[in-house]
């Protein structure tokens, strides 16, 4: 419990702290409702000066649309099933990856090693099409554009070093003396990890895994590049396919947004309190 | 304890790591380099006479400066509504981060409609409290595109910058507060004295790592405005996108991308240096 002033005492203050934070959840909240509501609207209510607030008609006719129409060619589902084939994939590569280079960062302490640990992070740093350029002539060369291949390596690039990031933070959280009473009772260094850090590491590992998830479902510059049929393009693709050829019909465009947006918004409430650690347990370290 | 392969087994783990990103960081620097001056200066005369380089350049700058700075603001006022006794204050921050989980394709689209010149809700409630016309980010005009791309991607940032300051002020320890209640400082002289000089690490580290995504925000003005109109919300990495896969420039892009490179290091560097120090 944190105070400045003696809160308590002072009703106003709080009533007015109140008010200021249901102002900004509110900012914070609305515009995914209007996505929401927009998306369950005939074009009647939704092309109305003034725009309603709320709708009385909804249709689940725009989802239906979407999702087995194939309007503009687009195929949501298969699209959908994609981007989860290649976030889950990328998130657990770059998980299973990250994990011994944060080990080692976290347990292990020299110079050369703080270089290296921010050589990492400065490639989170570069911008994306700086990776994008050369990889596409890579993987062309390699014929295997168009693959989830492609997609996860690409993922990678932006992934890993988050992922060693945030994991160094929770490993250096858990005092390394477990793993050394561990190693004196005969288990080896791995050995001792293993057993004994990455059961409590097991918050932080869910957290990174949901981020990164988040983080490669969210791709548009990569996939836009790399995946060029249904075999392999994303939900973000599918998204953007379809505004280029249905942009007024704002109806089933949201739904297709809601419908890219429904993973990440469950993963986040079940697992919100392991997420909210997470990030800012690794940005407050650095 | 054995000490003969100890050295290489130790570091071991981070083989697979290291390996992957060193290909990554190597492999691009000499991939655009060979792509970029693959037609000797040829492409970066040419790149540095476009003038829509430049004002990718500059957008660029503003749309980063300005969203880092005021998603910083934004967030550290919310981070302080959250420092208090309010109760449900969990709910309250699991709410204000939705924004960031939130993928880019919603809130670039959702945005897009709601500042909609005719029926978008946003510009209707702008237009009801009388903001002048010359102010609202409308996204068809080449002068208010980027103000409108600005607060979207502000508003996303907030919730990560919240998220930091919040979880940054439960880091400040009780008796400094206490002392300086006793003092009888009230609660302006303790936000300058006490708060901010404390929180001066975490509020860089927010600002430059907003500031670097802001760069790297391809997919939110690709769905808001693909750069336009006339090149008004176009910042470097989509100059570069559109040289490569739109006119099959591959060598004017690596030639972009390596400026951008060069802008995103130099901006960066104060913030190594400054972690790197914090470090020992």
């Amino acid at each position: 419990m944190k105070l400045f002033i003696n809160f308590n005492k002072n009703s106003v203050v709080i009533f007015l702290d109140y008010v200021l934070l249901l102002v900004f959840v509110f900012c914070a909240l609305f515009p995914l409702y209007w996505a929401f509501s927009l998306s369950i609207r005939i074009p009647s209510d939704i092309f109305t000066i003034p725009p309603k607030l709320i709708t009385r008609d909804p249709t689940v006719k725009n989802y239906l649309e979407v999702l087995f129409g194939n309007a503009g060619n687009v195929n949501l589902l298969k699209y959908f099933i994609n981007s989860i084939i290649v976030s889950a994939s990328t998130a657990i590569i770059a998980v299973v990856i990250g994990i011994g280079a944060a080990y080692c960062f976290a347990r292990y302490s020299s110079k050369r090693l703080d270089l290296l640990f921010y050589s990492f992070l400065g490639s989170y740093m570069v911008p994306g099409i700086f990776f994008l350029l050369p990889l596409f002539k890579l993987f062309k060369y390699a014929h295997i554009l168009d693959t989830y291949l492609a997609l996860i390596i690409s993922s990678l690039t932006f992934t890993i070093p988050l992922a060693v990031w945030i994991l160094r933070n929770f490993i250096s959280d858990i005092p390394y003396e477990l793993e050394e009473a561990a190693q004196i009772d005969g288990c080896s260094r791995i050995g001792a990890f293993l057993k004994v850090t990455c059961p409590l590491l097991a918050p932080g590992l869910v957290s990174v895994l949901v981020l990164t998830f988040i983080i490669a479902w969210n791709d548009l510059l990569f996939a836009s590049v790399l995946a060029y049929t249904d075999a392999t393009k994303t939900i973000q693709i599918g998204i953007f396919n379809y505004s280029k050829g249905f942009l007024t019909e704002w109806g089933p465009l949201m739904a297709t947004t809601i419908i890219a947006t429904v993973p990440g918004v469950i993963l986040f409430i079940s697992l919100s309190k392991y997420l909210v650690k997470g990030l800012a347990s690794g940005a407050l370290k650095g | 304890m054995k000490k003969g392969y100890s050295k290489i087994t130790k570091y071991l783990p981070l083989l697979p790591g290291v390996l992957m990103i060193g290909f990554f960081l190597i492999y691009s620097f000499v991939g655009n380099i060979t792509l970029g001056f693959s037609e000797g200066l040829h492409s970066l005369k040419e790149v540095l006479k476009d003038t829509t380089f430049y004002l990718s350049i500059k957008n660029t700058l503003v749309f980063c400066f300005f969203s880092s700075i005021l998603a910083t603001i934004v967030g550290f006022v919310s981070a302080l509504l959250l420092d208090t006794n309010v109760k449900g204050k969990e709910v309250f921050r699991t709410l204000l981060f939705v924004p960031w989980v939130i993928p880019f394709a919603t809130v670039g689209l959702v945005w897009k409609l709601m500042l909609h010149d005719q029926f978008g809700i946003a510009m209707y409630v702008m237009r009801e409290l009388k903001i002048p016309n010359a102010l609202l980010p409308s996204l068809s005009l080449p002068n208010t595109a980027m103000l409108g791309v600005l607060l979207c991607n502000s508003w996303i940032q907030t919730s990560f910058a919240m998220l930091v300051l919040h979880a940054a002020l439960q880091t400040i320890p009780q008796e400094l507060r206490a002392a300086a209640k006793v003092d009888g400082a009230n609660y302006g002289q303790q936000l300058f004295y006490i708060t901010l000089p404390l929180l001066r690490n975490h509020l860089a580290v927010v600002i430059i790592l907003i500031f670097i995504w802001a760069a790297n925000a391809f997919a939110l003005i690709w769905f808001m405005t693909r750069g336009g109109p006339l090149y008004s919300t176009q910042i470097l990495n989509i100059y570069a996108y559109s040289e490569a896969f739109e006119k099959f420039r591959f060598d004017k892009a690596a030639i972009a991308s390596i400026f951008q490179m060069i802008i995103i290091s130099i901006i960066a560097y104060p913030y190594f240096k400054f972690m790197y120090k914090g470090e020992e």
